[in-house]
């Protein structure tokens, strides 16, 4: 019996130092990271947890910004002007500028993966050609919430059209450490008011350096072996052919100071408007050569840029690591590439043919 | 008998595993700590197999016993409250941290050494179920390109990582010299658990690449923060520590056991336990400096402690 | 004759039904009957004796020629008392005494069984009678194996006790020590079987012994090599050793098809343990890890919590105290008017709560779910050690979280397995594994064979 007592006794006078009541936490959904004359711009998008009514389904957010000279301090003075403690468990999406990124990655980078606050199970994102805090107060009545919109729009794109990469930052934490592939971001801008994703942006090593087009992003995002889906349409006198390929499938062979690359696709029509007789087998051979070219052509182009920029967006020098177990610093400028690329029809839609005349 | 001391066997090898074993090894030989793990086990057989030879009559060896049962408890109250306190409570003082764990283990030495096996024999289910669920969901993440290439480091780094995996797992083996414990039963715990932290091994270098696994002073830890089911079911990663707590439990448990077995009397036992973890927490714990000092140089002091005892055990019989 | 007439006299002094009737058989001779009237039926005194004495000329007659299963003679006083107050008469002549039996009936009629209820399996129970008690089991087990030890139990009341096995399947040791227990016991009243539980069982939270109303259940507890006790004036009886699992599962599941009940059986385990550490694991999350939620729920919390004045503690502890209350007013009250209670109980912890905003809508939900959970079990035992530990697990989680919780535990493990039940471990089939037990109560399958533990005869089904 005393010792019974004696326990209770023990831990009455503890108190409870961790106790936090769920009301007293701001739950923050998005943040954005601006740069401007030697200050860094922060806002916050905080969820509203107040009863509006007697519906208490409906969530909103409300934007807060606060700024100083480096990042902590940053996040200090932020912090003084919301009511309650910020709670990072639940951030969903970091927007940061294109200033950011192409010269301050590294405090932003130390300062994340430091705070045991912060899980790095968020999406990086990078505003084009608007500030990060247009993006984040972009938010509307059917999408009241930004954070869940941008997380949103990335995945059903990268299900959809393969033009975004839906990849946390701890994807890119990998990379960066890696120092022999250079990481990739989404990109996203605002055009009319609303959000729109515009591609993949490429890093060098902490730098961002260049966006590249949706078509390209797709073509990254299948050289990587990640599960894409694209289209293409090449032009039949003035006419368009269009097919949606998917299940791509990627081998890289390193011989004598040359890289193979060989890809093979599976391919579905989508629009016929050249009107070829879907019911002959040479008019599918046709297709499938002409379309292999143009895409290897495209491949080309993709991995010249590369080669100009210095960025191993694919990895080359990863895998060559892989498979060899030698450091082969600056493969991409060494080594030609030479690229083989197979395109198999196995779907053609519902219908053979309409006649339109 | 045989499943309970299976399983008794089983939780004695995992302790010092949480905050040490891990980083060290990662630190050391990044991703060839698979191929140290595997080595290790076998220089761990040849440990369990000295400790299985050595005889403790009863008067020579209590002053090492001691100084032995007293460091893995320094080890154990640190490991504990750094864990704890930096990712479950983050401002109590780790003082009341360490409190209800000792109360806890005192009650549970009082009884009878059958029920703490029957104990772990339950426990042992619930541990290879959570082990189950975490290296299922996070097979999401795993791939093997991670881990390869094999072999790229020094083969002095590889040995010494394999030299501390087997006396990190190996040592804490000396608190069941006390159990009439099968030599066979012994090394299938031994050998199982070993297996158990192979997989975990390379579980978290497949889902964290090797250089990201080498920051983290608790990458066994980081690596649950990846876990994502069915797509709501996030950060789960405090309910599945239990796992871990478990394992520090039995070993305080069976050191509280040991200890009272050699002080008979309650006026020594007690206060020089918990005069042990209050230094501990006020000396050790609080300078970070000094936990770096003992994170390094664990091993080396658990090789000459276990080399005192063995040559003075070995030399009687 | 005379002293022990006079003796008789003189200690049933103030007792009105004690009735002494003087009957002249010769002309020399006379004899006394003695019998208690509230004890004894009429009838058979009248058949039995009282018409046949006229037939008797003699002394040397009396035993031959009274009719009468039971008679039974001896000559010293000192049984005389136990023979009146079990509803014998007792006839005085100059040497010897008589007592025949002719007791009569003040029990109820056997009836259905209330406390574990089941859609198949016979429905009788026991009564408060001793005999039709121990009848009831005989016509289920028909071997002269069955053994009985009895026992007058209780300084005043010297009721009758009954230790049953049988012979050639359990094992010695359990009845001798379950017989060296009770014999020693000395007290004044023993009004029920619960009585003897206390000194049967150790110090423990937990119920070791099981106490059914069903004859069914005994017979089967026999047939697996385990001792029931049955007590005079009590329907219930005791079957040792009990272990942790038979109290999770009823022993209805008998009755069906096993592989459909192996179902049933995992989510009243999973219901335990739920029962336990659902207010707890909720604290746990709210306060102190919240990152264990999901976003959009945890938002919703939020706002729910924002009218409410108390922690979620205090609001916690409020609704189990209601909650505890509600169910002892309904045991108490009685069944006519239990219709509006419920209702009304229904309402106090339903929407009038959550309107005046004294507690959130998730709570009244927890609350509902811990009580539904144990509810399960038919032990009224079971649910209160539930309740100590429901208060310590919420304790222990609102001081610190989600550690707390797992401290109290491998508390609660500790103290499972630490229990024994007349010496065997409590956790029987789990803890020494034992694969026959297993497959009988924990996941039904074919079984073909007794547990080792328990007997040391094997074989069960061929």
């Amino acid at each position: 019996m005393k010792k019974i007592f004696l326990i209770i006794l023990m831990f009455l006078t503890t108190g409870c130092y961790d106790y936090v009541e769920i009301n007293d936490l701001s739950f923050v959904s998005a943040i954005g990271i601006d740069y401007e004359n030697d200050t860094y711009k922060l806002t916050f998008e905080l969820l509203n947890d107040t009863k509006k009514g007697e519906s208490s389904s409906s969530q909103e957010g409300y934007t807060i910004s606060g700024s100083g000279p480096t990042i902590s301090k940053a996040f200090e003075n932020i912090s003084l002007k919301i009511a309650k403690t910020p709670y990072f468990y639940h951030l969903k999406a970091m927007v940061i500028s294109e200033d950011v990124a192409k010269n301050h990655m590294k405090e932003i980078t130390e300062y994340i993966i430091r705070n045991p606050k912060i899980r790095n199970e968020f999406y990086m994102v990078l505003a084009k050609d608007v500030s990060a805090k247009e993006i984040i107060k972009n938010s509307d009545k059917n999408h009241p919430i930004v954070g869940n919109k941008i997380t949103k729009l990335i995945d059903s794109n990268n299900d959809g059209y393969s033009i975004t990469f839906a990849k946390p930052f701890e994807d890119i934490l990998e990379k960066l450490t890696n120092k022999k592939i250079s990481p990739v971001v989404s990109v996203l801008t605002l055009d009319n008011e609303e959000i729109k994703a515009l591609g993949l942006g490429i890093f060098e090593n902490f730098n961002y350096k260049y966006t590249i087009t949706p078509l390209q992003s797709s073509y990254l995002n299948m050289l990587l072996n990640e599960p894409s889906q694209f289209l293409v349409s090449h032009k039949y006198d003035g006419k368009i052919l269009a097919i949606e390929l998917s299940d791509g499938n990627v081998d890289y062979e390193f011989k004598n100071r040359k890289i193979y690359i060989n890809v093979t696709l599976d391919a579905e029509i989508v629009e016929n408007m050249p009107e070829f007789d879907l019911r002959k087998n040479e008019v599918y051979k046709k297709i499938e050569e002409d379309f292999s070219k143009r895409i290897a052509s495209d491949l080309e182009e993709l991995i010249n840029l590369f080669v100009q920029n210095n960025t191993d967006a694919v990895g080359f020098e990863n895998l060559y690591y892989k498979k060899y177990r030698q450091q082969n610093p600056n493969i991409l400028q060494k080594y030609d590439v030479e690229i083989n690329v197979k395109v198999s029809i196995n779907k053609k839609g519902l219908i053979y043919e309409v006649d339109y005349e | 008998m045989n499943k309970e001391n299976f399983s008794l066997a089983y939780f004695i090898t995992r302790p010092l595993f949480l905050g040490l074993a891990f980083s060290l090894l990662f630190n050391q030989s990044g991703s060839d700590a698979i191929i140290s793990c595997l080595l290790g086990t076998l220089l761990g057989i040849f440990f369990i197999h000295l400790i299985h030879k050595m005889k403790f009559s009863k008067d020579n060896f209590k002053i090492i016993q001691l100084i032995i049962y007293f460091y893995f408890l320094v080890l154990a109250v640190m490991v504990l409250e750094t864990f704890i306190g930096s990712f479950f409570l983050t401002t109590t003082p780790k003082i009341i941290i360490i409190a209800p764990s000792l109360i806890l283990c005192f009650y549970a030495a009082a009884k009878k050494m059958i029920t703490i096996k029957r104990t772990t024999f339950l426990l042992l289910f619930l541990s290879i179920g959570i082990f189950s669920l975490a290296a299922i969901s996070l097979g999401n993440f795993f791939t093997i390109d991670n881990i390869a290439p094999l072999f790229i480091h020094k083969t002095s780094s590889i040995f010494k990582s394999a030299f501390i995996f087997a006396i990190l797992s190996a040592s804490p083996h000396l608190l069941l010299k006390g159990e009439n414990i099968n030599f066979s039963c012994h090394l299938k715990g031994y050998l199982f658990s070993c297996l158990i932290h192979t997989l975990v091994c390379i579980v978290i270098l497949g889902a964290l690449t090797p250089n990201v696994a080498k920051i983290y002073s608790f990458p066994e830890y980081m690596v649950l923060k990846r876990i994502k089911i069915f797509k709501f079911i996030e950060n789960i990663e405090n309910i599945l520590t239990a796992i871990w707590y478990i394992d520090i439990f039995v070993f305080i448990t069976m050191i509280l056991k040991r200890i009272q077995e050699i002080l008979k009397s309650k006026v020594l036992y007690y206060p020089s336990v918990i005069l042990t973890v209050i230094l501990t927490t006020y000396l050790i714990v609080d300078h970070y400096s000094r936990i770096i000092f003992l994170y390094h140089y664990t091993p080396y002091i658990l090789l000459i402690l276990f080399g005192i005892i063995s040559i003075s055990a070995l030399k009687k019989s | 004759m005379k002293k022990d007439i006079e003796r008789l006299k003189k200690e049933f002094a103030q007792t009105p039904d004690l009735i002494i009737k003087e009957i002249k058989i010769n002309t020399l001779h006379k004899i006394y009957v003695v019998f208690l009237e509230t004890l004894c039926s009429q009838d058979k005194i009248n058949n039995y004796i009282l018409k046949s004495i006229t037939n008797i000329n003699s002394l040397k007659d009396i035993k031959k020629d009274i009719p009468g299963g039971n008679v039974k003679v001896f000559d010293n006083y000192d049984q005389c008392e136990n023979y009146l107050y079990n509803g014998f008469t007792l006839i005085f002549d100059k040497t010897n005494i008589y007592a025949i039996e002719t007791k009569g009936e003040l029990t109820r009629s056997i009836s259905t069984n209330e406390t574990e209820p089941a859609l198949k399996g016979p429905k009788n129970a026991f009564v408060e009678n001793y005999q039709t008690n121990l009848g009831m089991i005989k016509r289920r087990i028909r071997s002269h194996n069955l053994k009985t030890q009895n026992l007058n139990i209780g300084r005043i009341s010297s009721t009758q006790v009954g230790i049953l096995y049988l012979d050639g399947i359990v094992k010695n040791k359990l009845v001798n020590r379950v017989y060296n227990s009770l014999k020693d016991i000395d007290i004044d009243l023993l009004s029920d079987v619960d009585n003897l539980v206390g000194y049967l069982s150790d110090k423990s939270h937990f119920p070791t012994v099981i106490t059914t109303e069903r004859p069914d259940r005994c017979a089967e507890a026999l047939c697996e090599g385990k001792i029931v006790i049955i007590c005079d004036e009590s329907p219930f009886a005791l079957i040792l050793p009990a272990f942790f699992i038979d109290f999770i599962n009823p022993f209805t599941d008998k009755y069906s098809k096993g592989l459909n009940i192996n179902f049933t059986k995992l989510i009243r385990f999973f219901c335990f343990f739920l029962s336990a550490t659902i207010p707890a694991l909720y604290i746990a999350i709210i306060n102190y890890n919240q990152e264990a939620i999901p976003t959009s729920l945890v938002i919703n919390f939020a706002i729910q919590r924002e009218g409410v004045p108390f922690p979620a503690v205090v609001e916690c502890l409020i609704m189990l105290v209601i909650c505890e209350i509600l169910r002892e007013s309904d045991l108490r009250f009685p069944s006519k008017y239990g219709s509006a209670i419920s209702i009304l109980g229904a309402l106090v912890l339903g929407d009038a709560a959550v309107s005046a905003g004294l507690v959130s809508p998730i709570m009244i939900i927890i609350t509902a779910f811990t009580y539904i959970s144990s509810l399960i079990f038919t032990e009224p035992e079971i649910g209160n050690a539930l309740r100590n530990y429901r208060f310590l697990f919420l304790t222990m989680s609102a001081f610190m979280g989600l550690y707390g919780l797992f401290v109290t535990l491998l508390f609660f493990l500790v103290n499972l397995v630490n229990t024994s039940s007349v010496g065997y471990p409590y956790m029987f089939p789990a803890s020494p594994y034992d694969e026959s037990y297993f497959k009988e109560f924990l996941i039904k399958k074919k079984n073909k064979k007794r547990s080792p533990m328990l007997s040391d005869n094997l074989t069960k089904e061929n």
